[in-house]
C-alpha cells in the first residue's frame, strides 16, 4: 500500500483566497500581523490551468503565507471512475505548492461523464458509505498524503437512506481513514433543512479527526436555508461555533465567502469575531 | 435502484431529461414537496452554467444583453451538458451554437464575437510560454545547423488568430468598452472585414486588429514552416506587384516585438520561478 501522510497543522485563522482581494493580501506587511489571517485556503479548481494570472497571485500568495487547497471537483461520492486528468492535476498543485490541507467534499458532482458542478448529498447507506470511502483511499494514495473531507448543505434526502447524515459521515471518516473539514455553517444549515439537532450532530463527531473548521453566511429562503457563502456568518452559526469550541478545543477556522464577495475588510472583520469568540469560550490570553 | 443508476437519473433530469425517477428517490420534507427540493438544485447547477457562459463570453453578453443573453444560454444548456469537471472547458461549441440561433439569424457577427472571447478566456488560462524574441531569431538564422536554421516560426501558443467578414476588432472593441463603461464609436457592420489576433505574452491577454498581409503573414506561420517557406508563400499569395519584401520583414519585427510568435514546441516556463 501507498505511503500516506498526516498533513502539518494549520494554526489559527486563514481566510478563503478571492481574486477580488489578491492586491489587499499582497500588500498586507510579513510577517503577518498576529490578528490578521494567519492562511489562506485557495480555491483547488480555479488554479488548475497551466498558467496566466490565477496561477501567478496564488505563487505570490504562496511565497507570504500557508496554505490549504479547497476542492469541489474530485466528485468523491461518484460511480464514475475517478477523474484521472483532474487528480494530476491536483496532484501537481499540491507537489507545487505543498499545502497543509487538501480537501474536498462528501458528495458527487458528476455521473455519467455529465457534471453538475455542485454539491449533490450522498444517499446515507451502508453501500454508499463505503463507495466514497474506497475513492478517498485511492485520492489519497495517489496524492500520498491523507485528505480533509467537508460535510455539505444539502437541501435533499433520498429515501433510500437509512443512517443520519452524521452516521454516514462518521462510517466514511474510519473507513477512509482520513480527516474531518467540519462546516459549522453546513452542519446548521442542513439541521434546519432537514430538522435534525446540529448541537447532537456535533457531539457525534469525531473530535480527532476534527482538523479545520469552516464558516460561512447563508440565506434565508423562508422554505429552507440556502448556503450561498454570500453574507456574514449568523448568530445561530456563531453560537454552534461556540458548542463546537468547547467540544473540541481550538481548531484552524477559516472565513469563506464565495457570492456578493464583500471588501477585503468586511472579512477582516469577520476573522476578528472568530477569534474573539475563540478567545472567549476557551479562556486563553 | 443502484447508486449508479440513482446518479445517472438525478444528473440528467437536472439538465432537463426527466422521466420523474428523479423525483421518486427523494424525501418530502416538511416545507418543500420531494420536486420544490430537485429544483432547488436544478435552479443551481443551471444558474452556475448560465454564470460561466457570461464569465467566458462577456463581450457577447454585453451585445445582446442579460436578458437575451441568458434566455440563450439557458438553450444552449439544455443540449450541452458540461462533460468536463472544469468550468473553464465548458461552452466550446458556444459559438457555433450562436451561428445556427433562428433569432440571431440577422446578427450573425455574433458567433464572430463569441469566437474572439473564446479565444481571449483560452489565452487567458494558456500555459506561460515565452514569446520569441528578435535576438533569439537572429541567434538561430546564425546557427551553423540547418536544423536550427529551418526551425518552424509558428504564433505564440496562447494565440488565435480569427478572420470575419464583419469588422470584427470593432465590434469586439465596441462591447468590450461597454462591458468597462468607456466610451466608443458606433461601428456600422457593412465597414469591412477585419482580421483579429488574441495571444497572451505575458501576464495581460491582447487583442488586436490585423491589416490584410499581417494576417496572411501569421495564417502562413500557422502552418508550421520555417521562416523562409513563410516568405516564399506569403510573396506568392501577394503577387508580384505587391511583393515588397519589407512589408514582410516589417510584418516579423512587429509580431517580434510584440510577442506574439514562438519556435514550435516552445519550452514551458513558470513565470514566477526565480
Amino acid at each position: 500500500m501507498a505511503h500516506i501522510s498526516s498533513p502539518t497543522e494549520l494554526e489559527g485563522f486563514g481566510l478563503g483566497l478571492r481574486a477580488k482581494h489578491y492586491q489587499d493580501i499582497l500588500a498586507q506587511e510579513i510577517p503577518a500581523s498576529k490578528d490578521g489571517p494567519q492562511w489562506f485556503e485557495a480555491l483547488t479548481d480555479n488554479y488548475m490551468n497551466d498558467g496566466g494570472l490565477p496561477l501567478h497571485y496564488l505563487s505570490q500568495v504562496a511565497e507570504r503565507y500557508p496554505l490549504s487547497l479547497h476542492g469541489v471537483g474530485l466528485s468523491l461520492g461518484s460511480t464514475d471512475p475517478l477523474n484521472d486528468d483532474y487528480l494530476t492535476k491536483l496532484s501537481t498543485l499540491v507537489k507545487r505548492f505543498g499545502p497543509r490541507h487538501v480537501s474536498d467534499h462528501v458528495c458527487w458532482s458528476s455521473a455519467a461523464g455529465v457534471h453538475g458542478h455542485d454539491l449533490f448529498p450522498m444517499p446515507y447507506t451502508e453501500h454508499a458509505a463505503k463507495h466514497i470511502a474506497e475513492r478517498i483511499t485511492q485520492v489519497q494514495e495517489r496524492l500520498g498524503q491523507q485528505i480533509l473531507i467537508e460535510n455539505v448543505s444539502s437541501y435533499l434526502q433520498f429515501n433510500e437512506s437509512y443512517l443520519s447524515e452524521v452516521e454516514f459521515l462518521c462510517e466514511v471518516l474510519e473507513r477512509a481513514d482520513c480527516l474531518l473539514l467540519c462546516d459549522i455553517n453546513n452542519i446548521y444549515v442542513s439541521a434546519v433543512n432537514h430538522g435534525f439537532s446540529a448541537q447532537d450532530y456535533l457531539s457525534r463527531l469525531p473530535g480527532k479527526r476534527i482538523k479545520e473548521f469552516h464558516l460561512a453566511g447563508f440565506e434565508d429562503q423562508g422554505t429552507h436555508l440556502l448556503d450561498t457563502h454570500g453574507a456574514r456568518v449568523h448568530e445561530e452559526v456563531w453560537t454552534l461555533y461556540r458548542t463546537a469550541l468547547e467540544l473540541f478545543g481550538q481548531v484552524p477556522t477559516l472565513i469563506e465567502w464565495d457570492t456578493n464577495i464583500p471588501e477585503y475588510s468586511v472579512l477582516l472583520e469577520e476573522l476578528g469575531k472568530a477569534q474573539v469568540l475563540s478567545k472567549e469560550t476557551l479562556n486563553v490570553a | 435502484m443502484s447508486l449508479e443508476s440513482m446518479q445517472e437519473n438525478f444528473i440528467k433530469a437536472l439538465y432537463g431529461a426527466d422521466d420523474g425517477t428523479s423525483v421518486e428517490m427523494i424525501k418530502t420534507s416538511s416545507t418543500l414537496s420531494a420536486q420544490q427540493q430537485f429544483d432547488i438544485y436544478k435552479g443551481s447547477v443551471l444558474g452556475t452554467l448560465i454564470e460561466a457562459l457570461g464569465d467566458i463570453y462577456p463581450r457577447v453578453k454585453a451585445a445582446l444583453g442579460e436578458q437575451f443573453f441568458d434566455a440563450m444560454t439557458l438553450r444552449y444548456i439544455k443540449t450541452h451538458p458540461s462533460y468536463s469537471a472544469s468550468l473553464d472547458d465548458y461552452g466550446a461549441d458556444f459559438p457555433l451554437f450562436c451561428k445556427g440561433f433562428e433569432p440571431l439569424k440577422e446578427y450573425a457577427y455574433i458567433a464572430d464575437l463569441a469566437r474572439v472571447d473564446l479565444a481571449w478566456h483560452r489565452a487567458f488560462h494558456s500555459p506561460d510560454v515565452k514569446p520569441l524574441s528578435a535576438k533569439d531569431l537572429e541567434r538561430l538564422m546564425s546557427s551553423t545547423e540547418a536544423s536550427e536554421r529551418e526551425r518552424a516560426v509558428v504564433l505564440h501558443p496562447s494565440a488565435s488568430l480569427l478572420n470575419s467578414q464583419f469588422p470584427l476588432f470593432k465590434l469586439w472593441d465596441m462591447n468590450n468598452s461597454t462591458l468597462s463603461g468607456g466610451e466608443y464609436d458606433e461601428v456600422f457592420l457593412d465597414s469591412g472585414s477585419e482580421s483579429v489576433l488574441v495571444w497572451r505574452p505575458e501576464l495581460t491577454v491582447n487583442v488586436r486588429a490585423l491589416s490584410e498581409v499581417e494576417s496572411m503573414f501569421l495564417a502562413a506561420c500557422q502552418k508550421a514552416m520555417s521562416l523562409e517557406a513563410v516568405f516564399e508563400q506569403c510573396i506568392a499569395q501577394l503577387g508580384v506587384s505587391l511583393s515588397d519584401p519589407n512589408i514582410l520583414s516589417e510584418c516579423l519585427a512587429k509580431f517580434l516585438s510584440i510577442g506574439a510568435l514562438s519556435f514550435e514546441k516552445a519550452p514551458v516556463y513558470q513565470s514566477t520561478a526565480k
